[in-house]
């Protein structure tokens, strides 16, 4: 028997929509409803990720693509997290800074990817520093509102059995600033390799950006399905990984948000 | 009898509000007071100023004898109304946290401790997994295991559903009848002010200041249900309770 919202339901369910679309539209193709040329078809992509993935090629670029995206998310997050508690520490710096560090955040990113690439080349690196200037302000700011939102009354709770600053901050400031730090790392994730792929599909040699800039350059439509999906794949697998080991840090407050 | 706390003179004031007016009061050593007064007549900003949580604007505190900032705080064991165990850790490593502070665990007083306050079985559980009253014995605990010579209170057991905190009155009562330690009560819970304490301090709508004192000559051990039905205890309620009643009139009456 299956329960409303069983696990087993769950997958059945999903299962059946995919079937679903894949039907569709490899209906409306083979009826002529449709032109291949524009949104190839299901069966082509399945063919060319099959031939992709028994070639080195795709795991070449992927690889590219992943080291890009796991440097800078990395780089950027260590750098946020520490320029994050800096700001919250040094009062002074947070007030002196602040309106230069809004303006740099509130610009969009990747319009600094032509400088990026004028400075550091087409290569790996442009697009990791691409992904550190997302990845670095979304946990500057996380961490800094996650310090400022420490529960006073736990921190004079502590002060009270006599604890010095360092202890407080070790046994009170840190943990209580975990979710923040999480919730910034959850989306920096999926920015980051947004911002390799940008990166790579305005100058590149490699990674699934230049894929995706060469298949549409090519009016190869079948190509540039594959690389979505892979990159869908991609992102759902990290976005998976980051909601388990939150889980896991995470587990004394019960529940997670998952969205 | 040493005097473990006192409080000369003490003023504290919040921009125009003068909360506090010329406060004075001493606490002997191992002696349980209570201090009620209407709602924000300075009682909670008083225990503040005593953890030195707060500076005062003119008057000094002093703890087993050390005087104002600087005082070893560890001395002072702080119990707030609001739930302040910490959310990311269990109850052995909330109880071990003032020992933590100290630089030397003891698991089993740690032990010890848990199983006094009835929550033996518990101690791999986090606070949100405990219910309100199980989180208060967590607090006593870990309020015990700093093993202060003061214990502050403000209003600990007002957060609590009435049957709740019946109980707990009633072990909290066992638990420091046996210690001793110097407790100083905030609550605006009379009953539980006359039950609990040796003398119980009555201060004025705002400014506050001491207004009477009051001896609870009840026999210890005691027990808080028998004790509220005790004739002097009846006697004592209605004689506070009718001073006390005016200043939360007169509270009420000025703007907040």
């Amino acid at each position: 028997m299956m329960t409303p919202g069983s696990r087993q339901e769950r997958w059945i369910l999903r299962a059946g929509v995919l079937v679903l679309i894949v039907v569709i539209w490899e209906g409306l193709c083979r009826v002529g409803l449709a032109s291949e040329f524009w949104v190839s078809r299901p069966f082509l992509i399945a063919a060319r990720l099959r031939d992709a993935a028994l070639s080195s090629t795709l795991w070449f670029h992927m690889g590219v693509t992943v080291t890009e995206t796991v440097f800078g998310f990395l780089f950027g997050a260590m750098a946020g997290i520490l320029a994050g508690f800096a700001l919250a520490r040094w009062r002074r710096a947070h007030v002196a800074l602040d309106p230069y560090l809004m303006g740099v955040y509130a610009l969009p990113r990747v319009a600094l990817a032509p400088l990026f690439i004028m400075w550091f080349g087409i290569g790996i690196p442009s697009k990791i520093m691409l992904a550190i200037s997302i990845v670095f302000f979304i946990l500057l700011i996380n961490t800094y509102v996650g310090v400022q939102n420490v529960d006073q009354d736990l921190v004079n709770a502590v002060k009270t059995m006599g604890a010095p600053p360092r202890f407080v901050t070790r046994r009170v400031v840190l943990p209580s600033c975990v979710p923040w730090i999480f919730s910034g790392l959850r989306i920096s994730m999926a920015l980051a390799l947004t911002a390799s792929v940008v990166g790579e599909m305005l100058a590149a040699q490699y990674g699934l950006g230049f894929m995706l800039a060469r298949a549409s350059g090519t009016f190869d439509t079948t190509g540039i399905f594959m690389v979505l999906i892979v990159l869908a794949l991609l992102a759902v697998g990290t976005y998976n990984l980051m909601s388990r080991l939150e889980k896991r840090l995470l587990h004394w407050r019960g529940d997670t948000i998952t969205v | 009898m040493p005097t473990k706390v006192s409080v000369t003179n003490l003023s504290i004031a919040f921009g125009a509000t003068q909360a506090l007016e010329g406060v004075s009061l001493t606490v002997n050593d191992g002696e349980f007071v209570s201090i009620v007064g209407p709602s924000g007549c300075g009682k909670s900003t008083m225990l503040n100023v005593i953890a030195k949580l707060l500076p005062p604007s003119d008057g000094s505190t002093r703890v087993a004898g050390v005087e104002g900032n600087g005082a070893s705080a560890a001395k002072v064991g702080y119990m707030f109304q609001k739930d302040t165990l910490l959310p990311w850790a269990t109850t052995l490593d909330n109880v071990y946290l003032p020992m933590d502070v100290q630089g030397v665990r003891d698991s089993r007083k740690a032990g010890a401790l848990i199983d006094m306050v009835g929550l033996t079985g518990f101690e791999g559980h986090f606070p949100r997994q405990l219910s309100g009253g199980m989180r208060k014995r967590v607090q006593l605990a870990r309020l015990l295991a700093q093993d202060p010579d003061v214990l502050l209170m403000d209003e600990p057991f007002g957060a609590l559903d009435a049957q709740t905190r019946l109980i707990i009155q009633e072990e909290f009562l066992k638990i420091w009848e046996r210690s001793r330690k110097t407790v100083l009560f905030v609550t605006h819970d009379l009953q539980e002010a006359i039950a609990l304490s040796d003398r119980v301090v009555l201060i004025s709508a705002r400014p506050g200041r001491v207004k009477a004192v009051y001896r609870v000559d009840l026999a210890r051990p005691r027990h808080v249900e028998e004790v509220m039905a005790h004739p002097r205890f009846m006697a004592l309620f209605q004689e506070i309770w009718a001073s006390l009643k005016q200043e939360v009139l007169a509270s009420r009456e000025k703007p907040q």
